[in-house]
């Protein structure tokens, strides 16, 4: 992969541009072998560490968003949820967190404080523990209005990691509820559609179900689907577990409003990011089972399966034909036949988050 | 069967003629027997496959003259002669005329020709019209070397019964001895059938129901109504009465086209007389005997030609024309004889996206017998499935000049080169040592091969976005390959778009065959088809009008209104249309009103008063756009043509919602006036500043279109003309003043560069208005003027022009 010459907002979009840089990165950075289990090379939500028994979950994030209050959530909750999702489709539990604060020269102290009152909300909700922080000021115009890095610790529940590249041929695959709305909901307010009413970003946190999900489930694989949406997480799946999925376009759930806003933006709902939804390989057999239990939580009721991970031998009948080699996701359409699902190259409007 | 020798006689020779083209499988062995017979001259004939047919004969000189003579005169309908060699050898004596068993040749870089599929002749239509024929009276199979099924039959080559489909139906005793009499016209028709020993039809539902009872029930329920699904040659049709509007909204709403126009068919020559004559009316189309070469020719395409006739205005939904056939083989001849309906609907059997269904399993996997009331099918393997191929009527009249058109000089654009074509070649000027192939655009996409001096593309394969097409690309591709013998090509060419699934596709190909990869500029590939449809020599200069929707030609540009000049190898973009935003990309396109409101701000105009109704979110949309339309950068940049018409058809309110390609231009093509013509100051206006920047401005257009809305809503009823004619006449008007403004520029270039050759491609060369006034501009310049004919120059011609441009490039490596 060719590196650009300087860094573009589309490297933060969570599509393959963001791959380049993530690959320039780790390149210049390489993993220090020996503490990881799964290192900073996976390129996972989190890296896996053992510290004398334990086993333990390290994910570290960075957020920003504008405006820094949307429908549905703020900058606190996002930072917070953000990170407790991607250590719990780790399958680990969290329990604690640094927090660094970048703030911008100017910004109201009435607005920190309320996005304080919303990290604090929202981590003792989940019991984590926020154990150190640091913080910076920047002058105007050097940062835009206010960033945070959070660094969450997590201990894993089962004896088996869960890691994007576990999907096995024949799991099915399941998706915790709608697609695209936060990014649609952020997007349609900045331009003024007026969906910001019906629109609410489903950001919230979704550690509580996913690990019950991996307590009582067989579940081979786990990601939230946040910047490059579904697309992209779908095909991290299947790049890196080196299966080709089928996913069935009519099974995935999308808000009508969401649907309305993104055929008014002509953005496709499964590139868009979300903040609170995962998607799950499990095995075949305890599929209808996992669903029902994911359709019992408030996080979950909007569950569906909505496709599988192909048997070898019908993955080599349609690779055959085609020429496509393993490691992609299809998207068998309504109206057009079975589709290639590329990952967004970047996103078409500026980016969320 | 080796022949015996005698000694030989006094005055005599022998020559060898050694014919390449099509003449194996067209009945071409026994016509050289019958020609040699008939002057008692003895000999042999030989199908060496790969390498031709080889004749020896021997006879007097002038016997052997008047023989060649023959050969060349009196051709069987589908035969060809691309090649021929002649050698005189020492003579031999042979004890008869003989038609020797077939041979694999072997060496040399030579191919065989494999005929294509070809509408049911005369003689076997009279065959299964007889009622009283007990084996061929209401067959469905009839055919004989004149006619039938070829490339959808054939597994490979030498073209012989036992590599056909037909393998799996032993001759019958009479069969066999038509099929080894040289006197008869099935003598060696490999795809030769009767009711005794050939396929045949049943119902699937119901088995037991098969025969003449399965056809006369099929024809009971479109009688009654119903939708049927019949499998037929090379691939399938849902049919039902065209003239019925229930069903054929009914299958509207099952293969999700509201609007998109339907092929049908028509029961003979004779009911199609009658229905053009009522279309002639107003000079829409010439009488039926200036286009019967077309409709009942050998290919038996769809035709497209104007038409305004109430009784079956749901086929082309506001598109005032109609796109029929002719039957062409005998299961639509017995549906016929069975039906009270003389027009039926004939729309290829696939859901959008899918290749079409060719047989009883892959009907029931698209979920076609959902829908259809009867599925008739048959035991006749399709080995490649072949859609029907589509000529459009662009013209009019015909060209009275010298031209370089056929057809009657009628200009009739191919769309859809498939059954009746496929798999012929087009021969180019230079031999290619090597092959390559290419893998097509990504819409309405074909392939290609090239081996020797031959491209032969694929069939159509439709829609490469899906793994369903691009399975059927590959398949299609690897018959082409295995028929033609090319084992290794070097090359696999495609298109410049990074990210197409068909250009991953072409890589994994590359990667395969350890071929190199050449990536191929749409617009490139047009100027590069158009050169190998008029068999210019490889370094023929030419400046080409390249006119269409969409083809990428540089990151987060859309091209499709350049003018290319160069040759087929390489050339530059020498001109262009004066681009606009794509507001929220693919949007636009489906909803040309943006592309609409994206022009009036391009022109500094305010597009709210014009096109504020046409919204559907109305002022947070009015909003959204005037915003998006200041972001610089976010926004794809299109100078498609395609897309400005798109633009046009929304302003004048023709279209403003696109549900199937091309629709808004195709709307606005139907909507204008034949009686206009163009508006040469303001073609002028446009091309005002094209020496400096090579722009073609098209907003002295829109600011026309707006004057003479104005004008005829301030002064109503002053002009003499309803709205519907008002807008009847712009639309006219501004299509004719495109294709002077290209003639113009592109006659400006040549005279510049020192070419005498001009051309126009890209889709809108379907258009009736553009090519047309296009060619008169340039013929009035005293330039060669280049209308497409055999390749089609839309997205169907993008595989032939990538293949030899890859290929020229390739050979100078």
């Amino acid at each position: 992969m060719t590196m650009d010459d300087k860094i573009m907002l589309s490297h933060g979009g969570g599509g393959r541009k963001m791959d380049e840089l993530l690959a320039y990165i780790s390149e210049r950075l390489p993993a220090k072998t020996g503490v990881s289990i799964l290192g900073v090379g996976a390129m996972d939500d989190g890296a896996v560490t053992e510290l004398d028994t334990n086993r333990l979950v390290v994910t570290t994030d960075a957020h920003t968003i504008s405006p820094l209050f949307f429908p549905g959530g703020d900058l606190g909750k996002l930072t917070i949820c953000g990170a407790l999702n991607d250590c719990a489709a780790m399958g680990a539990k969290p329990k604690l967190a640094t927090l660094a604060l970048v703030l911008e020269e100017g910004l109201p102290v009435e607005t920190l404080g309320k996005l304080l009152d919303s990290i604090r909300d929202e981590s003792e909700k989940a019991g984590l523990e926020i154990v150190a922080g640091d913080t910076k000021v920047m002058p105007r115009g050097a940062i835009s209005e206010m960033v945070t890095v959070t660094t969450v610790i997590g201990e894993l529940v089962s004896d088996r990691l869960i890691t994007d590249s576990g999907v096995k041929p024949g799991d099915a695959i399941l998706l915790t509820g709608e697609v695209g709305t936060h990014g649609i909901a952020l997007m349609s307010m900045r331009e003024g559609l007026g969906f910001e009413t019906e629109l609410e970003s489903d950001v919230t946190s979704l550690h509580n179900m996913l690990l019950a999900a991996c307590d009582q489930f067989d579940i081979h694989a786990m990601k939230d689907p946040t910047r490059g949406g579904l697309a992209s997480a779908l095909n991290e799946f299947s790049a890196k577990s080196k299966v080709t999925l089928l996913i069935e376009e009519k099974k995935i759930a999308v808000h009508p409003q969401a649907l309305a806003a993104s055929d008014m933006l002509g953005l496709d709902p499964l590139g868009v990011s979300n903040e609170g939804k995962a998607i799950i390989a499990v095995t075949k057999d305890q599929a209808e089972e996992l669903l029902g239990f994911l359709q019992s939580r408030e996080e979950g009721k909007n569950a569906s399966i909505i496709g599988r991970a192909l048997m070898p031998d019908e993955e080599k009948k349609i690779l055959d034909q085609s020429g496509l080699k393993t490691g992609h996701t299809l998207l068998k359409t309504a109206v057009s036949g079975t589709r290639i699902m590329e990952k967004p190259h970047t996103e078409p409007i500026p980016r969320v988050c | 069967m080796e022949p015996s020798r005698a000694a030989p006689a006094k005055d005599t020779n022998t020559r060898r003629l050694t014919v390449k083209g099509v003449v194996q499988g067209v009945g071409f062995r026994p016509f050289v027997y019958r020609l040699a017979t008939r002057r008692e001259m003895r000999g042999s004939v030989l199908n060496k496959g790969s390498m031709g047919v080889e004749i020896k004969v021997t006879g007097t000189i002038p016997n052997l003259d008047a023989f060649q003579t023959a050969l060349l005169a009196e051709l069987p309908p589908l035969a060809r002669i691309d090649e021929l060699a002649v050698t005189e050898i020492p003579t031999e004596e042979f004890s008869e005329f003989s038609i020797l068993e077939s041979i694999e040749g072997t060496g040399g870089r030579s191919i065989a020709v494999i005929p294509a599929d070809a509408g049911i002749c005369k003689a076997c239509s009279n065959e299964v019209l007889d009622t009283k024929d007990s084996r061929r009276g209401s067959y469905e199979f009839v055919a004989c070397v004149d006619c039938g099924p070829r490339y959808s039959s054939i597994e490979d080559t030498p073209y012989d019964r036992p590599k056909t489909s037909y393998a799996e139906f032993p001759l019958c005793k009479e069969c066999k001895t038509e099929y080894i009499d040289p006197g008869d016209r099935r003598f060696h028709a490999q795809t030769t059938a009767c009711r005794i020993c050939g396929p045949n039809y049943w119902i699937a539902s119901d088995p037991e129901i098969n025969g003449r009872a399965a056809i006369q029930a099929a024809a009971r329920t479109v009688d009654a109504g119903g939708i049927i699904v019949v499998q037929g040659i090379a691939g399938s049709h849902l049919v039902c009465d065209a003239r019925n509007r229930e069903s054929v909204l009914k299958l509207r709403n099952f293969k999700n086209r509201h609007s998109k126009p339907f092929a049908s068919m028509i029961r003979n020559e004779e009911a199609l007389k009658r229905i053009l004559t009522k279309c002639a009316k107003g000079g829409l189309v010439p009488e039926y005997d200036r286009l019967a070469s077309i409709f009942s020719g050998t290919c038996r395409p769809i035709l497209i030609f104007d038409a305004q006739l109430p009784e079956t205005n749901w086929l082309s939904p506001g598109l005032g024309s109609l796109g029929v056939m002719l039957p062409y083989t005998g299961v639509h001849l017995t549906l016929f004889q069975h039906m009270n309906t003389d027009w039926i609907v004939a729309t290829s059997g696939n859901p959008s996206g899918l290749p079409m269904a060719i047989d009883e399993t892959e009907i029931a996997e698209q979920e076609l017998d959902t829908i259809a009331d009867l599925v008739l099918v048959h035991n006749r393997r399709i080995v490649q499935r072949i859609d029907d191929s589509v000529i459009r009527l662009a013209t009019w009249s015909p060209f009275t000049e010298e031209t370089s058109y056929a057809n009657d000089q009628f200009y009739a654009p191919i769309i859809r080169r498939s059954r009746g074509y496929v798999p012929e070649g087009f021969i180019v000027r230079i031999e290619f040592p090597s092959g390559g192939l290419a893998v097509g655009p990504i819409l309405d996409a074909t392939g290609a091969i090239i081996v020797a001096n031959k491209i032969i593309p694929t069939q159509h394969i439709g829609d490469t976005e899906s793994i369903e097409n691009l399975a059927f690309l590959r398949d299609a591709l690897d018959h082409l390959l295995k028929i033609y013998r090319l084992s290794s090509p070097e090359f696999v060419a495609h298109d410049l778009h990074p990210q197409m699934p068909s250009t991953l596709f072409a890589k994994q190909l590359a990667d395969e065959l350890n071929a190199e990869l050449y990536p191929i500029q749409h617009h490139h590939a047009h100027l590069a088809a158009l050169a190998v449809d008029h068999s210019l020599e490889p370094d023929a200069q030419i400046v080409v009008a390249t006119l269409d929707g969409v083809g990428y030609g540089a990151p987060g540009e859309a091209w499709g209104g350049e003018i290319l000049a160069g040759t087929a190898s390489t050339s530059r973009r020498v001109g262009s249309l004066l681009p606009f935003s794509l507001l929220a990309g693919d949007k636009a396109v489906k909803h040309p009103t943006r592309i609409a409101w994206s022009m009036f701000k391009e022109a500094g105009l305010d597009p709210r008063e014009s096109l504020m109704r046409q919204l559907n979110h109305g002022d947070h949309e009015a909003d959204f756009l005037d915003n998006r339309w200041g972001r610089k950068g976010i926004d794809v940049k299109t100078s498609a043509v395609g897309r400005l018409l798109d633009g046009f058809s929304a302003i004048l309110g023709v279209c403003t919602l696109r549900s199937y390609k091309g629709e808004p231009a195709m709307k606005l093509d139907a909507t204008g006036s034949k009686e206009t013509s163009a508006n040469h100051n303001l073609a002028l206006a446009c091309i005002e500043k094209f020496e400096a920047k090579q722009i073609i401005d098209w907003r002295p257009m829109l600011h026309w279109t707006l004057e003479e809305l104005h004008n005829s809503e301030e002064r109503k009823g002053d002009l003499g003309e309803n709205p519907h004619e008002t807008v009847s006449r712009i639309a006219g008007t501004l299509q004719r003043t495109i294709g002077e403004t290209y003639g113009l520029a592109c006659t400006r270039i040549a005279e510049q560069q020192g070419f005498d050759i001009v051309g126009i491609s890209g889709g809108v060369a379907f258009n009736r208005f553009i090519p047309t006034e296009f060619r008169r501009v340039c013929v009035e310049q005293g330039l060669r003027c280049l209308l497409p004919a055999s390749v089609p120059p839309g997205d169907g011609g993008v595989s032939v022009g990538q293949v030899y441009a890859a290929a020229l490039r390739h050979s100078m490596v």
